[in-house]
């Protein structure tokens, strides 16, 4: 049975492209996206699925905090932090509990960018 | 950890387990033959006892009744009695006797308590023995019980001459005859019991001299054994300097030259390894001490261990890496030191389940910027993180690399200089090159007049201040007054402006400077004015050797210099086209008509020039949206009067942001649809009768049916007028006032003024508008005016 995942990011565009490889290259089921922490949270609590993608900078709710609600009602969600913001706020969500990061921008068609994103979603799963 | 038991201990209690079950064995055996023989011989015993008892039963009765005869037939009954008592009471197996008549009738029953058997009250017996005596025709005897005592009764018949007198009977107990066998069996148990005893005690002595015998042996075989196990002990504790000796000639004495052997071997292998290490260290510090890295490790939780790189020192700028603290070495601050605790945690926790790569770029330091001692010039140190591994395989340490990058640096910063100075020369060069000549030669004029004025205005300023300098030493500093300094600043941004927008960025970037000193000159003296001031001049020198240079290049774009450098004041030209104004309609001078013309066409201008505005509005639009978007301007090398086209400016820039804002869809929606970067085309052209101005773009089209279904719903016509209507009709309904272009093409709200506005605009120029589209395709619109 193919793994599951929701992708949350504010970009409509980004969101399709995530959606995209995973479906088309990881071979995962995309149970729902949405646009900022929110509804991050309202679907990972809906569906629970094996992975939830975030993005940090989002309105409303940023993917930090997020995160870090998600974590307290389940600790053990996989987590995939995919974001622009570089140094400690990545830091802060791995030592939150974020099972991995990417950094954007996605360069989907650089194939050094590709292999390090199917690598880092086979470690969440390895770990 | 297993309970140790030693051979000894196994040895002794495995004997002694030995001997106690054959002992037990024989010890069985011996009781039961014994118990069997006393059995056989109580039996026998018993037997005579019985036999001697029965006989003696019998010849009393039968010696009694031949005695009694006589006195029967004489009715002696005194004698009788006399007889039976003294029997009962002389012999001591007798326990009772009877003489009973023929009618059983006892004339004598003597007991123990009736000695003298005297009969108070004759009355004829009737119990069983009586019956079973009276029927006797010789002697006989029969076992019975009174209560719990077991008799066996002699009974004889008294008779005289075949005639019956009576009877005699004697019970005999059997209490004493089983007293006698008890007595003798008593004295076969205490038999067997004095040599069982004697063979428990045989037992317990051979046991006793056994474990003597065997703890004597089991010493003696364990004792080389216990001298190893010492000698291992020692050997595992890392003392390999003992020998192992044993003078036993067995296999344990083989085993212990086995284990000298070995044990040689190891100290000498050993001695090896420490030699081998030493030099390895030698070599690790050598390398460390040689290296031009600066290494140096800490361990998990943030301290800085002992070993580093020489260099390490250098590149960091310590004395000795390993007297200094983590936070000091990396110039952590508060944030960063408590960033860098977090990371090293994470690293703690995932460095087995994620790349060491993704976990380094986490960390919060990865370069250091230092200042040079001596020069007081930047140091670019990079740092790099490594894992170090213990001998058991798990982290132990990180290992710290900082690379001095400064040169590598300086030469990038070159690089990106050069690469910039390039740059610039060919976006100059493609600046001027796509640029009309007119136009590069009026803004060469426009800049050097404004630069001119610039040096004449912050002379006068420079003078000012040394004057004040020198009158009022003490006093407060030359003020240049705001407005001086919107003057000077409202030259230089528009220098600024221009020439970025032919590409000259060079003196963009130098009036970009210049600005910000002027901005210096307005705030609350931090610098002194003089050399603001001074700083200025240097930039608008600056900027006049890139002046110079442009016009070098220039010279070598367009050819000849004297080609572009005619300056000829506009009021000159002015003066000769009112001169010729109406000539070349007046008089058909083949000289003269073609002369009024080109005196008239000397002010005019390339298309390019003319569209150059709506373009620089538009791209403002462009860039907001983030759209991607070329423009095209047909035949734009064509010249035309300047004000060709200012009569419908507004309706154009409405049409081509329109194209922008509805058009043209996002990127990546355009990329879906594999139309690539997005296209708006101006076309224009005139002939005698008419002017004709397309728009087109190559976005999404209108939407015909959503246009009418709109119009419809807002009552602007009906579902019957449609009937009537040409494609045509239904598109112009855009250009009605109670639509939006939005409602037609997109759901996205419009914005701005209307169509309708466009359209009145170009009927009261007597001209009107037209449109093409396809859905998907894109939109062309033309508008037709009288010449």
């Amino acid at each position: 049975m193919s793994k599951t995942v929701v992708v949350v990011d504010d970009s409509k565009f980004l969101i399709k492209q995530i959606v995209d490889f995973f479906e088309k290259q990881l071979e995962f089921q995309v149970l729902g996206t949405g646009n900022d922490g929110n509804e991050a949270i309202e679907l990972y609590t809906k569906f629970k699925p094996d992975l939830i993608t975030l993005d940090i900078t989002m309105p409303n709710k940023d993917g930090m905090d997020a995160m870090k609600e998600i974590i307290k009602d389940f600790p053990d969600a996989n987590i995939l932090m995919i974001s622009a913001v570089r140094g400690s706020a990545m830091l802060e969500c791995m030592s939150a509990g974020a099972k991995g990061y990417v950094e954007k921008p996605l360069k989907f068609a650089d194939s050094e960018f590709v292999n390090d994103f199917k690598e880092t979603v086979s470690e969440i799963f390895n770990q | 950890m297993k309970k140790m038991v030693s051979i000894k201990t196994k040895l002794i209690s495995s004997t002694m387990v030995l001997i106690s079950v054959i002992f037990a064995c024989v010890l069985s055996v011996i009781i039961i033959m014994n118990v069997m023989s006393v059995e056989k011989n109580i039996a026998k015993q018993k037997k005579s006892i019985m036999d001697n008892l029965i006989s003696n039963g019998k010849t009393l009765v039968k010696n009694n009744s031949m005695a009694m005869t006589g006195m029967a037939e004489d009715n002696a009954f005194t004698a009788i009695q006399a007889l039976v008592s003294s029997t009962v009471k002389d012999d001591d197996y007798v326990s009772y006797g009877i003489y009973m008549n023929e009618n059983n009738i006892p004339w004598v029953y003597a007991t123990s308590d009736n000695p003298e058997g005297t009969v108070s009250s004759p009355e004829p017996l009737n119990d069983s023995m009586t019956q079973w005596a009276a029927a006797l025709e010789a002697v006989s005897y029969r076992t019975h019980y009174i209560g719990n005592l077991e008799f066996i009764e002699f009974a004889a018949p008294v008779t005289s001459e075949d005639e019956k007198l009576g009877c005699i009977r004697y019970g005999l107990s059997t209490k004493k005859m089983y007293a006698m066998i008890d007595d003798i069996l008593a004295g076969g148990r205490v038999s067997r019991n004095i040599s069982i005893g004697i063979l428990l005690l045989l037992g317990t002595i051979s046991l006793a001299t056994g474990y003597i015998l065997i703890k004597q042996i089991a010493t003696k075989i364990t004792r080389p054994i216990g001298s190893l196990v010492t000698s291992a002990q020692a050997i595992a504790g890392g003392n390999y300097n003992t020998a192992v000796t044993s003078d036993s000639n067995d296999e344990i004495g083989n085993l212990a030259e086995h284990f000298e052997t070995m044990r040689a071997t190891i100290k000498q292998y050993t001695d090896h390894l420490q030699d081998l290490i030493d030099e390895k260290m030698q070599q690790v510090n050598d390398i460390l001490n040689n290296i031009d890295q600066g290494l140096f490790t800490i361990n998990l939780d943030g301290t800085v261990n002992k070993e580093y790189s020489a260099r390490a020192n250098e590149i960091l700028k310590v004395d000795d890496i390993a007297s200094y603290n983590l936070n000091q070495l990396l110039r952590l601050d508060g944030n960063q030191k408590r960033a860098f605790d977090e990371w090293l945690k994470l690293v703690k926790t995932r460095h087995a389940s994620q790349r060491w790569k993704k976990l380094t770029k986490l960390a919060p330091v990865q370069e250091l910027e230092l200042l040079q001692n001596e020069e007081n010039s930047q140091q670019y140190v990079a740092i790099s993180y490594q894992k170090v591994f213990d001998k058991a395989g798990n982290l132990s340490k990180i290992m710290i690399l900082a690379m001095d990058e400064t040169e590598k640096r300086m030469k990038d910063l070159q690089m990106a200089a050069e690469r910039f100075k390039h740059e610039n020369e060919v976006k100059a060069i493609l600046g001027i090159a796509n640029t009309p000549p007119e136009e590069i030669v009026e803004f060469m004029d426009d800049t050097k007049d404004r630069l001119f004025d610039l040096h004449k205005e912050v002379k006068v300023h420079m003078e000012g201040v040394i004057k004040q300098r020198t009158n009022h030493p003490d006093g407060p500093e030359y003020v240049v007054t705001k407005e001086k300094i919107d003057a000077m600043y409202r030259h230089i941004h528009t220098i600024k402006g221009n020439a970025g927008s032919y590409g000259f960025e060079l003196i963009s970037a130098i009036a970009h400077k210049a600005e910000d000193m002027l901005e210096e000159l307005r705030q609350p003296v931090k610098m002194r004015r003089g050399d603001s001031l001074g700083m200025i001049t240097e930039y608008l020198g600056k900027m006049d050797e890139a002046m110079e240079d442009i016009h070098q290049k220039i010279k070598l774009v367009f050819g000849k210099d004297d080609e572009i450098t005619v300056r000829i004041p506009e009021n000159r030209i002015l003066k000769i086209q009112d001169m010729c104004k109406g000539l070349e309609s007046k008089v058909s001078d083949n000289v003269i008509k073609p002369l009024a013309i080109e005196c008239m066409m000397l002010t005019w201008k390339p298309l390019k020039t003319l569209t150059r505005k709506y373009l620089k509005i538009i791209q403002r639009a462009i860039r907001k949206q983030n759209k991607n978007v070329e423009f095209e301007v047909v035949n734009d090398a064509v010249l035309y009067p300047a004000d060709e086209l200012c009569a419908i400016d507004d309706a154009i820039l409405h049409l081509m942001r329109n194209a922008v804002d509805h058009g043209i869809e996002e990127p990546e929606v355009r990329e879906e649809m594999g139309k690539g970067i997005g296209r708006i085309k101006l076309e224009y052209s005139k002939n005698d009768r008419q002017k004709v101005i397309l728009i087109s773009d190559d976005g999404r089209g209108i939407d015909t049916e959503k246009l009418v279904e709109k119009s419809i719903q807002k009552g602007i016509i009906k579902t019957e007028d449609l009937q009537s209507m040409t494609e045509q009709d239904k598109l112009m309904l855009m250009f009605h006032a109670g639509i939006s272009t939005a409602d037609a093409i997109t759901d996205t709200s419009g914005r701005g003024v209307g169509m309708n506005v466009v359209k009145e605009k170009i009927e009261g120029l007597g001209g009107k508008i037209e449109i093409n589209t396809r859905l998907g395709k894109g939109t062309t619109f033309t508008i037709i005016l009288p010449s």
